[in-house]
Protein backbone atom coordinates (compact mmCIF):
# COMPACT_ATOMS: atom_id res chain seq x y z
CA UNK A 1 0.00 0.00 0.00
CA UNK A 2 2.71 2.68 0.52
CA UNK A 3 4.72 1.05 -2.16
CA UNK A 4 1.59 1.95 -4.32
CA UNK A 5 1.50 5.58 -3.37
CA UNK A 6 5.21 6.01 -3.14
CA UNK A 7 5.44 4.63 -6.85
CA UNK A 8 2.23 7.06 -7.82
CA UNK A 9 3.87 9.85 -5.98
CA UNK A 10 7.19 9.09 -7.65
CA UNK A 11 5.44 9.80 -10.91
CA UNK A 12 3.80 12.78 -9.80
CA UNK A 13 7.29 14.05 -9.38
CA UNK A 14 9.04 12.66 -12.00
CA UNK A 15 6.95 14.80 -14.19
CA UNK A 16 7.44 18.23 -12.66
CA UNK A 17 11.07 17.09 -12.66
CA UNK A 18 11.27 16.31 -16.28
CA UNK A 19 9.51 20.35 -17.00
CA UNK A 20 12.06 22.06 -14.49
CA UNK A 21 15.13 19.52 -15.71
CA UNK A 22 14.88 21.84 -18.93
CA UNK A 23 15.55 24.87 -17.61
CA UNK A 24 18.14 23.40 -15.20
CA UNK A 25 22.29 22.62 -15.56
CA UNK A 26 22.75 19.07 -15.19
CA UNK A 27 24.72 17.96 -12.13
CA UNK A 28 27.77 16.43 -13.82
CA UNK A 29 30.08 19.21 -14.28
CA UNK A 30 30.31 20.07 -10.96
CA UNK A 31 33.87 19.04 -9.64
CA UNK A 32 34.34 17.29 -6.42
CA UNK A 33 36.27 20.21 -5.12
CA UNK A 34 33.12 22.34 -6.30
CA UNK A 35 30.53 20.20 -4.26
CA UNK A 36 33.09 20.44 -1.37
CA UNK A 37 32.97 24.13 -1.72
CA UNK A 38 29.57 24.58 -1.75
CA UNK A 39 29.32 22.41 1.48
CA UNK A 40 31.48 23.96 3.29
CA UNK A 41 29.62 27.49 1.93
CA UNK A 42 26.41 26.33 2.74
CA UNK A 43 27.06 24.75 6.72
CA UNK A 44 28.69 28.53 7.08
CA UNK A 45 25.49 30.07 5.21
CA UNK A 46 23.08 28.40 7.93
CA UNK A 47 25.52 28.49 11.01
CA UNK A 48 25.55 25.02 11.53
CA UNK A 49 27.50 24.48 14.80
CA UNK A 50 30.91 22.17 14.64
CA UNK A 51 30.70 18.93 16.85
CA UNK A 52 32.70 19.36 20.06
CA UNK A 53 36.15 18.21 19.71
CA UNK A 54 38.62 20.32 22.25
CA UNK A 55 36.45 20.11 25.05
CA UNK A 56 35.23 16.72 25.31
CA UNK A 57 38.68 15.49 25.28
CA UNK A 58 40.92 14.97 28.48
CA UNK A 59 44.17 16.42 27.32
CA UNK A 60 47.33 14.07 26.55
CA UNK A 61 50.24 15.10 27.60
CA UNK A 62 52.24 14.84 23.92
CA UNK A 63 49.71 17.27 22.36
CA UNK A 64 50.37 20.03 25.46
CA UNK A 65 54.37 19.57 25.18
CA UNK A 66 53.89 20.25 21.65
CA UNK A 67 51.56 23.27 22.16
CA UNK A 68 53.96 24.84 24.89
CA UNK A 69 57.10 24.23 22.15
CA UNK A 70 54.79 26.17 19.60
CA UNK A 71 54.04 28.94 22.32
CA UNK A 72 57.85 29.14 23.29
CA UNK A 73 58.58 29.15 19.78
CA UNK A 74 56.14 32.24 18.81
CA UNK A 75 56.93 34.36 21.93
CA UNK A 76 61.01 34.06 21.61
CA UNK A 77 60.68 34.63 17.42
CA UNK A 78 58.13 37.89 18.40
CA UNK A 79 60.44 39.17 21.44
CA UNK A 80 63.53 39.01 19.50
CA UNK A 81 62.55 40.62 16.31
CA UNK A 82 60.89 43.19 18.59
CA UNK A 83 63.62 43.87 20.67
CA UNK A 84 66.01 44.10 17.51
CA UNK A 85 63.53 46.25 15.53
CA UNK A 86 63.05 48.65 18.61
CA UNK A 87 67.18 48.97 19.47
CA UNK A 88 67.34 49.80 15.52
CA UNK A 89 64.93 52.73 15.81
CA UNK A 90 65.58 53.93 19.23
CA UNK A 91 68.62 56.20 20.00
CA UNK A 92 71.11 55.27 22.63
CA UNK A 93 72.69 52.06 23.24
CA UNK A 94 72.36 48.90 24.94
CA UNK A 95 73.96 49.45 28.32
CA UNK A 96 71.80 52.94 28.23
CA UNK A 97 68.69 50.92 28.37
CA UNK A 98 70.22 48.48 30.94
CA UNK A 99 71.10 51.63 33.30
CA UNK A 100 66.68 53.11 32.89
CA UNK A 101 66.30 49.02 34.21
CA UNK A 102 69.26 49.27 36.57
CA UNK A 103 67.63 52.65 37.79
CA UNK A 104 64.47 51.05 39.13
CA UNK A 105 65.80 49.28 41.56
CA UNK A 106 63.64 46.32 41.39
CA UNK A 107 63.50 43.79 43.92
CA UNK A 108 65.02 40.65 43.53
CA UNK A 109 62.22 38.71 43.14
CA UNK A 110 60.50 40.06 40.18
CA UNK A 111 64.03 39.80 38.44
CA UNK A 112 64.77 35.85 39.32
CA UNK A 113 60.73 35.69 38.25
CA UNK A 114 61.43 37.22 34.58
CA UNK A 115 65.29 35.30 34.65
CA UNK A 116 63.04 32.13 35.36
CA UNK A 117 60.57 33.04 32.78
CA UNK A 118 62.82 33.80 29.71
CA UNK A 119 65.34 30.85 30.51
CA UNK A 120 62.44 27.89 30.57
CA UNK A 121 61.09 29.99 27.95
CA UNK A 122 64.40 28.89 25.57
CA UNK A 123 65.75 25.48 27.60
CA UNK A 124 62.25 24.30 27.96
CA UNK A 125 62.31 25.07 23.51
CA UNK A 126 65.99 23.44 23.10
CA UNK A 127 65.08 20.29 24.81
CA UNK A 128 62.04 20.02 23.40
CA UNK A 129 63.58 20.56 20.15
CA UNK A 130 65.84 17.99 20.36
CA UNK A 131 62.96 15.13 21.22
CA UNK A 132 61.52 16.71 18.28
CA UNK A 133 64.45 16.11 15.85
CA UNK A 134 64.87 12.76 17.38
CA UNK A 135 60.79 12.73 16.35
CA UNK A 136 62.18 13.46 12.62
CA UNK A 137 64.42 10.61 12.87
CA UNK A 138 61.43 8.60 13.91
CA UNK A 139 62.84 7.46 17.39
CA UNK A 140 60.77 7.53 20.27
CA UNK A 141 56.99 7.46 18.91
CA UNK A 142 55.83 4.76 20.66
CA UNK A 143 53.41 6.16 22.95
CA UNK A 144 55.48 5.12 26.80
CA UNK A 145 58.73 6.51 25.21
CA UNK A 146 57.24 10.06 24.40
CA UNK A 147 55.64 10.36 27.87
CA UNK A 148 58.70 9.44 29.39
CA UNK A 149 60.88 11.88 27.16
CA UNK A 150 57.91 14.34 27.53
CA UNK A 151 58.56 14.10 31.40
CA UNK A 152 61.86 14.10 31.08
CA UNK A 153 62.31 17.41 28.61
CA UNK A 154 59.71 19.09 31.73
CA UNK A 155 62.04 18.19 34.28
CA UNK A 156 65.20 19.55 32.95
CA UNK A 157 63.82 22.75 31.80
CA UNK A 158 62.84 23.48 35.41
CA UNK A 159 66.24 22.08 36.60
CA UNK A 160 68.13 23.83 34.06
CA UNK A 161 66.36 27.53 34.37
CA UNK A 162 66.60 27.34 38.11
CA UNK A 163 70.12 26.91 37.47
CA UNK A 164 70.64 29.77 35.26
CA UNK A 165 68.41 32.06 37.81
CA UNK A 166 71.14 31.41 40.74
CA UNK A 167 74.41 30.03 39.38
CA UNK A 168 75.03 32.09 35.91
CA UNK B 1 14.61 9.33 -3.36
CA UNK B 2 12.59 11.77 -5.40
CA UNK B 3 13.13 14.53 -3.16
CA UNK B 4 16.35 14.42 -3.45
CA UNK B 5 16.51 14.08 -7.30
CA UNK B 6 14.32 16.95 -6.87
CA UNK B 7 17.04 18.99 -5.42
CA UNK B 8 19.80 18.32 -7.64
CA UNK B 9 17.56 19.05 -10.21
CA UNK B 10 17.40 22.91 -8.88
CA UNK B 11 21.47 22.91 -7.93
CA UNK B 12 21.62 24.05 -11.44
CA UNK B 13 20.03 27.93 -10.06
CA UNK B 14 23.03 27.95 -7.94
CA UNK B 15 25.12 28.32 -10.93
CA UNK B 16 24.34 31.76 -11.13
CA UNK B 17 26.37 32.64 -8.09
CA UNK B 18 29.52 31.80 -10.05
CA UNK B 19 32.89 32.29 -7.72
CA UNK B 20 34.80 35.21 -9.26
CA UNK B 21 38.59 33.68 -9.19
CA UNK B 22 41.06 36.51 -8.90
CA UNK B 23 43.84 35.32 -10.32
CA UNK B 24 46.78 38.00 -9.29
CA UNK B 25 50.54 36.82 -9.02
CA UNK B 26 52.08 38.67 -6.48
CA UNK B 27 55.84 38.57 -7.19
CA UNK B 28 58.23 37.65 -4.75
CA UNK B 29 56.24 36.01 -2.61
CA UNK B 30 56.72 32.33 -1.36
CA UNK B 31 53.21 31.91 -1.25
CA UNK B 32 51.55 33.84 -4.32
CA UNK B 33 49.11 31.40 -4.77
CA UNK B 34 47.51 32.16 -1.47
CA UNK B 35 46.55 35.86 -2.15
CA UNK B 36 45.74 34.91 -5.86
CA UNK B 37 43.28 32.09 -4.36
CA UNK B 38 40.48 35.14 -3.22
CA UNK B 39 37.50 33.99 -4.22
CA UNK B 40 34.04 34.24 -3.02
CA UNK B 41 30.76 33.47 -4.15
CA UNK B 42 28.89 36.60 -4.44
CA UNK B 43 26.54 38.03 -7.52
CA UNK B 44 28.30 38.82 -10.53
CA UNK B 45 28.82 42.85 -9.35
CA UNK B 46 32.61 42.19 -7.38
CA UNK B 47 32.76 44.18 -4.35
CA UNK B 48 36.38 45.64 -3.99
CA UNK B 49 36.52 44.20 -0.13
CA UNK B 50 35.72 40.57 -1.09
CA UNK B 51 38.80 40.78 -3.15
CA UNK B 52 40.66 40.68 0.27
CA UNK B 53 38.67 38.29 1.59
CA UNK B 54 40.64 34.58 2.34
CA UNK B 55 39.62 31.40 0.23
CA UNK B 56 38.42 28.82 2.40
CA UNK B 57 37.70 25.79 1.35
CA UNK B 58 39.51 22.49 -0.11
CA UNK B 59 41.81 23.76 -2.35
CA UNK B 60 42.98 21.48 -5.61
CA UNK B 61 46.40 20.00 -6.19
CA UNK B 62 47.08 22.62 -8.85
CA UNK B 63 46.25 25.71 -6.34
CA UNK B 64 48.29 24.35 -3.50
CA UNK B 65 51.46 24.34 -5.75
CA UNK B 66 53.95 26.94 -5.01
CA UNK B 67 56.60 28.31 -7.22
CA UNK B 68 59.26 27.24 -4.91
CA UNK B 69 62.97 27.02 -6.32
CA UNK B 70 63.76 24.74 -3.70
CA UNK B 71 62.01 21.09 -3.26
CA UNK B 72 60.24 20.80 -0.40
CA UNK B 73 62.60 17.95 0.99
CA UNK B 74 65.33 19.79 0.74
CA UNK B 75 64.30 22.60 2.20
CA UNK B 76 62.88 20.33 5.16
CA UNK B 77 66.82 19.30 5.61
CA UNK B 78 68.06 22.46 5.59
CA UNK B 79 65.78 23.84 8.56
CA UNK B 80 66.69 20.37 10.20
CA UNK B 81 70.43 21.26 9.58
CA UNK B 82 69.75 24.49 10.95
CA UNK B 83 68.24 23.05 14.08
CA UNK B 84 70.85 20.50 14.94
CA UNK B 85 73.27 23.58 14.04
CA UNK B 86 71.64 25.26 17.21
CA UNK B 87 72.01 22.92 19.77
CA UNK B 88 76.01 23.70 19.56
CA UNK B 89 75.70 26.98 19.27
CA UNK B 90 73.04 27.91 22.26
CA UNK B 91 75.32 26.66 24.95
CA UNK B 92 78.72 28.14 23.44
CA UNK B 93 77.35 31.77 23.21
CA UNK B 94 76.87 31.50 27.04
CA UNK B 95 80.50 31.34 27.76
CA UNK B 96 82.49 32.21 24.70
CA UNK B 97 82.14 35.72 23.23
CA UNK B 98 83.58 36.76 20.00
CA UNK B 99 82.20 38.24 17.17
CA UNK B 100 82.12 34.71 15.05
CA UNK B 101 79.91 33.46 17.77
CA UNK B 102 77.34 36.73 17.51
CA UNK B 103 76.91 36.59 13.70
CA UNK B 104 76.22 32.78 14.10
CA UNK B 105 73.80 33.23 16.91
CA UNK B 106 71.81 36.08 15.29
CA UNK B 107 71.97 34.37 11.65
CA UNK B 108 70.84 30.52 13.31
CA UNK B 109 68.51 32.22 15.99
CA UNK B 110 66.70 34.63 13.39
CA UNK B 111 66.55 31.57 10.17
CA UNK B 112 65.29 28.86 12.67
CA UNK B 113 62.35 31.43 13.61
CA UNK B 114 61.50 32.80 10.52
CA UNK B 115 60.44 29.10 9.15
CA UNK B 116 59.02 28.51 12.99
CA UNK B 117 56.51 31.27 12.50
CA UNK B 118 56.22 30.84 8.72
CA UNK B 119 54.58 27.44 9.95
CA UNK B 120 52.56 29.13 12.42
CA UNK B 121 51.35 31.92 9.66
CA UNK B 122 50.52 28.97 7.36
CA UNK B 123 48.89 26.75 9.62
CA UNK B 124 46.68 29.54 11.32
CA UNK B 125 46.75 32.67 9.79
CA UNK B 126 46.99 32.75 6.82
CA UNK B 127 43.47 31.50 5.63
CA UNK B 128 41.88 34.63 7.58
CA UNK B 129 44.83 37.33 6.19
CA UNK B 130 46.83 35.63 3.21
CA UNK B 131 49.20 38.85 3.04
CA UNK B 132 50.69 37.88 6.31
CA UNK B 133 53.70 35.85 4.93
CA UNK B 134 54.65 39.54 3.46
CA UNK B 135 54.69 40.89 6.84
CA UNK B 136 56.58 38.35 9.03
CA UNK B 137 58.99 38.33 6.12
CA UNK B 138 59.46 42.12 6.44
CA UNK B 139 59.65 41.77 9.77
CA UNK B 140 62.65 39.00 9.96
CA UNK B 141 64.58 41.40 7.30
CA UNK B 142 64.25 44.31 9.93
CA UNK B 143 64.89 41.96 12.77
CA UNK B 144 68.06 40.71 11.28
CA UNK B 145 69.36 44.76 10.24
CA UNK B 146 68.74 45.29 14.06
CA UNK B 147 71.08 42.41 15.20
CA UNK B 148 73.71 42.98 12.48
CA UNK B 149 73.45 46.83 13.48
CA UNK B 150 73.64 45.79 17.01
CA UNK B 151 76.84 43.23 16.16
CA UNK B 152 78.83 46.07 14.52
CA UNK B 153 78.26 49.20 16.33
CA UNK B 154 77.62 47.76 20.38
CA UNK B 155 78.24 45.34 22.39
CA UNK B 156 77.15 42.19 20.29
CA UNK B 157 74.18 39.83 21.35
CA UNK B 158 75.90 36.73 23.93
CA UNK B 159 77.55 40.00 25.49
CA UNK B 160 74.09 41.51 25.75
CA UNK B 161 73.03 38.19 27.29
CA UNK B 162 75.38 37.78 29.99
CA UNK B 163 74.92 41.99 30.79
CA UNK B 164 71.16 41.35 30.94
CA UNK B 165 71.79 38.52 33.36
CA UNK B 166 74.03 40.31 35.61
CA UNK B 167 70.60 42.73 36.28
Amino acid sequence: MAALLRTLGRQSLVGKQLVMMNRCVPMATNTAYQEMAEFWAKNRKLKRPLSPHLRIFKPPLVMMLSLCHRTTGIAMALTISGVSITLLALPGDYATYLNMVKELHVGPLIIGTFKFLISFTASYHYLNGIRHLAYDWAKGFELKDSHASGYFVLALATLVSTGFVFFY
Amino acid sequence: MAAVSLLRCCQGARLLLRPQIVKHTLPGLAHPDVASRAITFTAPSLSALDYFRARRGPFTPAEKKGHHKLMASTHWKVERLVAIGMIGIMPTCLFYHAPIMDHLLSTFVLLHGYWGMEGVCTDYIEKFFPYIHYIWRAVTIFAFAGLVHFNYNDVGVCKAIAMLWEL
